[in-house]
């Protein structure tokens, strides 16, 4: 076999593959009872080109590269196909703060905290209210408590899944069966990051390329 | 992400630009916060500006503008109706940065890039506690434009994202 027969056996398959793909990709959508294509790409295949470049675009360039595309690099599709299917990709959870029992301080009384949170200003540009401007939130707040329900001081040294270290503080119900209810925040301060060893810096192409995109990018 | 534009702050009589969104803090805690439009440019995902102003050691809020999604322009008394002029910020702990002199590195997202120095002011409940001057480097010859700014960013016109509304 000469290599363009090789060369020919390889657009074969992927035709081939091009052909099959896309039910079998609707038949295991459907199994799994995921919608076969996302809103956004369907309203795009909709969408009617009005201008002679946009219809050459959208009726010719468009389907000749994807076409193209899966022909001549079919071996990538069936390796992120298996790749998928071994090792399917978990949705992302960002991690929400709540307070726990360890952040718990002291309980308190609704009288005393409104007397200590009385907020003055000489220029009188606050309400002369507990929590001044955020009276109308702490008053929605304690509305919630029910009977027997209590209000803890929290402070909790908290990291989210990016950035830095945060203190947040301030009171929480504790129910009567110490369970924790929701919290009003009065203090969040982003604390500064651990001291790092500092990485040594290489002149790779890669490098110059990210920080080109990073000054770039919009 | 776009770097971001920044806060506007009167400190001993000057205007200069305050990289912090002490309002952030205050929706946070549970602060009413208006629908801003935080669509129509990419430089400000926010969705508004702040004026604010150190007077007396005590941090204020005096103006805002900003973009509701109805299409009419937020102000301050869109969030603190009985006080359209000036609002003491006593929700705000923590530190304002302030960058100074000539740009070193721009960093097109956030407020990531460095100026020749920061001035950081710690706030304790709306008032200034302590003040500090951090140096990072001297930009040499030509090189770095004075004072804060955005590098790029794209602006989406309200008109045809109205169309869009309107087409769906």
């Amino acid at each position: 076999m000469s290599w363009l027969d090789f060369f020919l056996v390889y657009c074969g398959i992927g035709i081939v593959i091009l052909l099959v793909m896309p039910p079998i990709n609707r038949y295991l959508k459907k199994r799994k009872g995921e919608d076969s294509e996302p809103s956004s790409l369907r309203s795009l295949f909709e969408s009617k080109p009005t201008t002679l470049g946009d219809k050459f675009i959208e009726w010719f360039l468009a389907p000749f590269v994807a076409i193209s595309l899966v022909i001549l690099g079919w071996p990538f599709l069936i390796y992120f196909a298996i790749k998928e299917h071994l090792y399917p990709v978990q949705p992302y959870v960002e991690k929400v703060f709540q307070v726990e029992t360890e952040h718990l301080g002291n309980p308190v009384e609704v009288v005393d905290i409104e007397a200590k949170e009385k907020v003055f200003d000489p220029l009188g540009a606050v309400p002369d209210l507990p929590f001044g401007h955020l009276n109308a939130a702490w008053r929605e707040f304690v509305g919630q408590m029910a009977d027997g329900d209590r209000l803890w001081t929290f402070s909790a040294n908290w990291q989210s899944d990016w950035g830095n270290p945060e203190l947040r503080e301030g009171y929480v119900i504790v129910k009567p069966d110490l369970g924790i209810g929701t919290f009003f925040m009065t203090r969040w301060i982003i604390l500064d990051k651990p001291a790092q060893p500092p990485e040594p810096e290489k002149p790779t192409l890669s490098n110059r390329l990210f920080s080109w995109l990073k000054k770039n990018a919009d | 992400m776009t770097a971001q534009i920044a806060e506007s702050l009167i400190y001993e009589g000057k205007e200069v630009s305050m990289c912090s969104t002490p309002l952030s803090d205050y929706f946070a805690f549970g602060g009413k916060r208006p629908n801003f439009d935080t669509w129509y440019c990419t430089a400000l995902w926010r969705g508004y500006t702040g004026k604010w102003e150190i007077l007396d050691g005590r941090l204020y809020l005096i103006g805002l503008h900003g973009q509701l999604e109805g299409g009419g322009e937020a102000t301050l008394a869109d969030i603190f109706p009985d006080y359209p002029d000036r609002v003491f910020a006593h929700w705000y702990s923590g530190t304002i940065r302030v960058p100074q002199g000539r740009q070193i590195e721009y960093v097109h997202m956030g407020f990531g890039s460095t100026y020749e120095s920061d001035l950081f002011i710690d706030l304790e409940r709306g008032v200034v506690v302590a003040t500090k001057i951090r140096h990072n480097g001297t930009v040499e010859g030509e090189g770095g434009p004075e004072g804060y700014g955005v590098g790029a960013m794209t602006i989406f016109p309200r008109a045809s994202r109205t169309e869009e509304d309107e087409a769906k």
